[in-house]
């Protein structure tokens, strides 16, 4: 609810926050950020087990030295073409919401220190594009990284994607529209 | 050698200072034990570093000075004489050790044979002791002068201090058959010279009226050598004018040696020991009547290392640790010695206390408006909450740490708490509340439930068992008292501490280990020595007959000891959170499978590689052991399940009027800890609808034949890498007709046509079902067999019925024997593969062509043995590509139970597999048809199928007709329909 109190965008009080070091990575061309303390580690592509039943951006699940943990395809989850796996992708290990979550990217690129007064604040595109999930804008070397709230990308939605599929029987992904009630306000 | 090297020196500095001490003053007993101490870490050294012959020449030595202090040769001068020049040896040898690091090149130590030969040291006209006590007249008199010597002296003035003193030490010599005396003495005389040393008037006067008080006790007691009341006074209060009797109790009891214990123990105790604070108490001890002869000596002996630890800076740590060593080996005594005596005693002093205040003896009264009948169901519930905590004392005595045993006996004495305060019964709610709070300090780990406390509750219960009949008594109109020991318990329950009760056991249990062993094992003595001991010793315990003899030294006797007592604790266990267990036993799992990817690779399978094979069978061997133990670490035994169900059937047959004789068996049988807490659910369950609706009324009974007493008997046995359950009654068992007439009329069947008994019987783990003509507050609501059924699933488990009409029933539970560990068949489907559980599957056959059939173009129907059941194929389900699509090219998996039974297409079975199952990882919550994740052989992660979701999906799937093109797409759209 604290979204809705502080206006439109992020709330204020993090801005300040959102400096510090951040790994950088590919997905179809563009640049993302990932705050360093949410990465756990990084591993190169495992065999993936697919589950069934579950959204198409659920990838499957993978064997971690003995842990079982779900991975999520981040191209499909934002909408963007499924691409063949090439030497370059990667898994990213990251911490969302007190477990451990693989994230399959391009290509994971490097670790950037950006400053605060780099991050701008995440432009709305109108409610035609998801802007939620991305903290802020980092400026480096000329270059535009979109940082991401990976608790945010991950979790909640998708959670409430795999409720509906377990009660409905549905094996459809939630269309990326499908923005929860107060973040569209926010927005707007 | 080097260590050797290192402390020697220092050793034999001490040494000559004592002998130094001792040649000024050769009745100081101090310097003596102190020499002959010194003499022994000698010998303990030089034995380290393997010097024989300086080992023998230090023996000798110490022997010599032990036996002057022991009063059996003399320190005259001779013996000074050779004892120096001993020490000059010693001093030889050791510049030349330095030098040559061997003992080869020693000098020659002819003295040595004199030491050994005391009486050829007698040179001086032998002054026997004993001689002393015939001048005791005279002496007892010089002590009067001495007292009147000490009085005039005036604190400035130290020149009339020396004579006094050398005069006491004197007397003291001459006291050697009553070391009692003698010790008073030696501590004047010792508190004279800390007078004449030390600085300020003040403490200089102080010390001056202690040893006053010290030469008075010691005057009363040559004159009245009976009465020993006075001088213990004065030796234990160390403030003149302190005459009072609080301070001989808290000195004479046994906690003293706690308290100095304590104080030794003081982090820092080695800079800042308070001396005065330990040796006085200890030499108050050391003379008190109440100890045995052996516990005084040892007392006298830690305090003797008290005043060396006075003039010697160097090895504090060592003498504080020593001084630790003989209290400890004391408080062993007194724990070793019937503590019997002690508590009787101690109640005794407390008894006149406590009947002080109620003075007449206690009668026990019923409050005036009783209600008969509330007392005797209270008598009842209380004698029932009785028989259980005495239970589970009995069981605490074998596993003290049994939590759930502490909190039965915590509850039954609660519960009796409670009602009898309800009831007025002030004295039984009082006993209660006090065992209440023992057992509160037991549950909250501050003590542990064993030895006295363990006697302690056990009184307890007996009491209230005593004081329940009494109240019964009391009905019936009898005037009962309470009993005597009612006073004498509260106290003990009040302070158990004060009273010397401690978790130490105090029955003389048989020892396992013999102390005399331990002291061979350890090389201290040898075994001759200890038989010619043991041989002699008479009624004295061992120790204390090797410490006498000198066979062993008191520290090494208190440390075998002590090894003796941990030795004789039964087993030891170490407290584990459940998680790290838990983790434990994935990682294991974690192992077997990574050991297994090792074993299977082509590597070690390539036959010109035997010896990899044969490395990696042996690692095989090893892992399988340790997941084994891994295993059983978690299985406890299923006694306390089965122990509540009795109770539970003593109730409940008594509440409907039935006769049961409840039977077990095999309560030894193991099984996962997890799967004990949630089998107790549906257990009472079965357990309640055996005897409320399977074993009729006794009058039935007699009506049918039978005996009028049902019986109802669990069973639990290890079959086929299983544990099951059986629970059997001779009741009515389960009546078809009726149970057919009312599925048919809740809609669950049809028709009871066809169906074969075991198909009937199964209708009652539906939700809702109930035969029970009425509703009790026991069972009958129908909610019971549904809920059983549910339960033992989760433990992926599965229940059976068989049953007679007329003849009784039997309900068959069959649980996998961990939680952890999977049976599974691994199967595949396309490229994916799965898991199925192994309990889940009936069998799995290859369908023939005209076995198959489908109805009504919505579903497939396989016919096997006359069976008609659908098939679902897993890779619709699953929307797996690439799978097989006719059954008769891929295998049908028989699964789910009773009239529940499908068949499940799959492409081919891969083989039976034990997996760890995990979840499947945060995020994914639940899928249906899957109950979680296993990784398989090769590192990859495969799914476990879990079939009745299974079953449940493809039902819901099976409403859509099967499309042209034989697959099911499952969508949005469809969703709705599967609904």
């Amino acid at each position: 609810m604290e979204h809705l109190e502080s206006g439109a965008g992020q709330p204020i009080q993090s801005e300040g926050e959102l400096g510090g070091k951040y790994l950088t990575f590919f997905l179809a061309g563009e640049e993302y950020g990932l705050e360093i303390l949410k990465v756990h580690e990084i591993i190169g592509v495992i065999p993936i087990t697919p589950v069934p039943r579950t959204p198409k951006y659920i990838r499957g699940v993978v064997n971690l030295r003995g842990k079982v943990i779900p991975v999520i395809d981040l191209r499909r989850k934002f909408g963007m073409q499924p691409k063949d796996e090439t030497e370059e992708t990667c898994i990213i290990v990251v911490q969302a919401q007190q477990r451990e979550i693989g994230v399959v990217v391009d290509k994971v690129s490097e670790v950037l220190d950006i400053a605060s007064g780099d991050i701008d604040e995440s432009p709305s595109f109108g409610s035609g594009v998801q802007t939620d999930y991305i903290l802020g804008i980092g400026k480096s070397e000329g270059k535009v990284k979109l940082l991401l709230d990976i608790e945010k990308a991950l979790s909640n939605q998708d959670v409430k994607d795999l409720r509906r599929v377990t009660d409905t029987g549905s094996a459809e992904a939630a269309p990326p529209a499908a923005v929860p009630e107060g973040m569209m306000e926010a927005h707007a | 050698m080097r260590q050797f090297l290192k402390q020697a020196p220092r050793i034999l500095k001490g040494l000559s200072v004592k002998l130094g001490q001792l040649a000024d003053d050769p009745y100081n007993r101090r310097p003596l034990s102190a020499a002959a101490q010194a003499a022994g870490r000698l010998l303990e050294q030089a034995d380290q570093a393997g010097l024989r012959e300086f080992g023998k020449a230090a023996d000798a030595v110490r022997h010599a000075l032990q036996s002057c202090r022991e009063g059996q040769t003399e320190l005259n001068s001779r013996h000074q004489e050779v004892l120096k020049q001993a020490l000059g040896w010693m001093q030889e040898c050791l510049a030349v050790l330095q030098e040559s690091q061997t003992e080869l090149a020693l000098p020659k130590a002819d003295w040595v044979e004199l030491l050994h030969r005391p009486q050829a040291l007698s040179a001086d006209p032998p002054t026997p002791a004993r001689t002393g006590l015939q001048q005791d007249d005279g002496k007892a008199m010089s002590l009067d002068d001495l007292a009147v010597l000490l009085v005039q002296q005036d604190p400035e003035d130290l020149s009339g201090l020396g004579k006094i003193q050398s005069g006491l030490r004197k007397l003291a010599a001459l006291q050697p058959d009553n070391c009692q005396t003698g010790e008073l003495l030696d501590s004047a005389a010792e508190k004279l010279m800390q007078a004449s040393q030390s600085g300020s008037s003040k403490q200089r006067e102080r010390l001056l009226s202690e040893a006053g008080l010290f030469i008075d006790a010691a005057s009363d007691m040559m004159e009245a050598p009976g009465e020993v009341g006075s001088w213990q006074l004065a030796a234990g209060s160390p403030e003149p004018g302190a005459r009072n009797p609080e301070t001989e109790t808290s000195l004479g009891s046994g906690t003293g040696i706690e308290e100095i214990l304590q104080l030794l123990n003081a982090p820092g105790a080695a800079e800042s020991l308070d001396l005065s604070a330990v040796q006085k108490p200890l030499r108050a001890m050391s003379l008190d009547p109440e100890y045995s002869a052996d516990i005084r000596e040892l007392l006298s002996q830690a305090a003797a290392r008290c005043s060396i630890l006075d003039g010697n800076e160097g090895s504090t740590e060592n003498l504080i640790a020593e001084i630790g060593l003989f209290l400890d080996a004391v408080s062993d005594m007194l724990a070793s010695s019937p503590p019997q005596e002690e508590a009787p005693q101690a109640v005794d002093s407390q008894q006149p206390l406590e009947q002080a205040s109620p003075p007449e003896p206690l009668v026990l009264k019923l409050p005036e408006d009783t209600d008969s009948e509330l007392m005797g169901e209270f008598i009842t519930e209380s004698n029932e909450a009785i028989d259980s905590a005495e239970a589970s004392l009995l069981d605490l005595e074998t596993s003290p740490d049994d939590m759930e045993a502490v909190n039965t006996v915590f509850r039954s004495f609660h519960t009796i708490k409670g009602t009898s305060a309800f009831l007025g019964l002030d004295i039984i709610s009082h006993l209660a509340h006090l065992a209440e709070n023992l057992l509160s300090r037991i549950r909250e780990k501050e003590i542990v439930c064993a030895g006295g406390y363990a006697d302690l509750a056990l009184r307890s219960v007996d009491l209230l068992k005593e004081l329940l009949q009494g109240v019964q008594d009391s009905l019936g109109g009898q005037e009962t008292a309470v009993p005597a020991s009612y006073h004498s318990l509260a106290a003990l329950l009040k302070a158990p501490e004060a009273h010397g009760i401690s978790d130490e056991s105090s029955d003389a249990e048989p020892l396992p280990a013999r102390l005399g062993d331990i002291l061979v094992n350890q090389g201290k003595v040898e075994r001759d020595e200890v038989e010619a001991v043991a041989a002699s010793k008479g009624e004295v315990p061992l120790g204390q007959a090797l410490v006498k003899s000198s066979t062993a030294r008191v520290s090494d006797v208190a440390h075998a000891l002590r090894s003796q007592k941990r030795s004789a604790s039964p087993e030891s266990s170490v407290r584990v959170r459940t998680e790290k267990l838990d983790r434990l036993i994935d990682m294991v799992g974690e192992l077997v499978i990574a050991h297994s990817m090792v074993a299977q690779d082509e590597i070690v399978l390539d036959r010109s590689n035997f010896d990899t094979a044969r490395k990696v069978n042996h690692a095989g061997k090893i892992v399988r052991e340790l997941q084994d133990l891994c295993m059983s670490l978690r299985m406890i035994p299923m006694r306390g399940v089965f122990q509540k169900m009795a109770r539970l059937v003593r109730d409940l047959s008594r509440k409907v009027g039935k006769q049961v004789e409840f039977t077990t068996e095999g309560e030894e049988t193991e099984i996962d800890r997890n799967m004990v807490d949630i089998i107790g659910d549906p257990l009472v369950h079965m357990v309640r609808n055996a005897v409320d609706h399977g074993v009729e009324m006794p009058q039935e009974r007699q009506a049918a034949g039978k005996s009028a007493t049902g019986k109802v008997r669990l069973h639990a046995y290890h079959a086929g890498g299983s544990v099951i359950v059986e629970l059997t009654d001779d009741g009515k068992g389960l009546n078809r007709e009726q149970i057919a007439a009312k599925a048919v009329a809740n809609g669950l069947i049809e028709s009871a046509d066809g169906l074969s008994d075991r198909e009937v019987f199964e209708l009652i783990f539906a939700p809702g079902f109930s035969t029970a003509q009425e509703i009790t507050d026991v069972s009958g609501r129908g909610v019971g067999m549904d809920v059983v059924r549910r339960s033992i699933e989760s433990l992926r488990g599965r229940v059976q019925i068989s049953s007679k009409y007329g003849q009784g029933s039997t309900f068959t539970i069959v649980l996998p024997l961990t939680l952890a560990i999977t049976d599974g068949m691994l199967v595949r489907v396309g490229a994916e593969r799965f898991i199925v559980p192994t309990v889940n599957i009936f069998m799995s056959f290859c369908p023939e062509p005209d076995s198959l059939s489908t109805v009504t173009g919505r579903g497939e129907m396989v016919l096997l043995r006359d069976e008609l059941m659908p098939i679902h194929r897993l890779h619709r389900l699953f929307e797996i590509e690439g799978a097989v699509h006719q059954p008769t090219q891929g295998i049908l998996v028989v699964v789910g139970d009773g009239d529940r039974r499908c068949a499940v297409l799959v492409d081919e079975l891969l083989g039976q597999q034990q997996v760890v199952a995990k979840s499947l990882g945060g995020g994914l919550g639940q899928v249906q048809g899957v109950s979680g994740a296993a990784i398989l052989g090769d590192g990859k992660v495969g799914l476990i199928l879990d079939t009745n979701g299974l079953v449940e999906l493809a039902q819901q799937c099976l409403v859509k007709p099967i499309s042209a093109d034989g697959s099911v797409k499952i969508s949005n759209g469809s969703a709705a329909g599967c609904r």
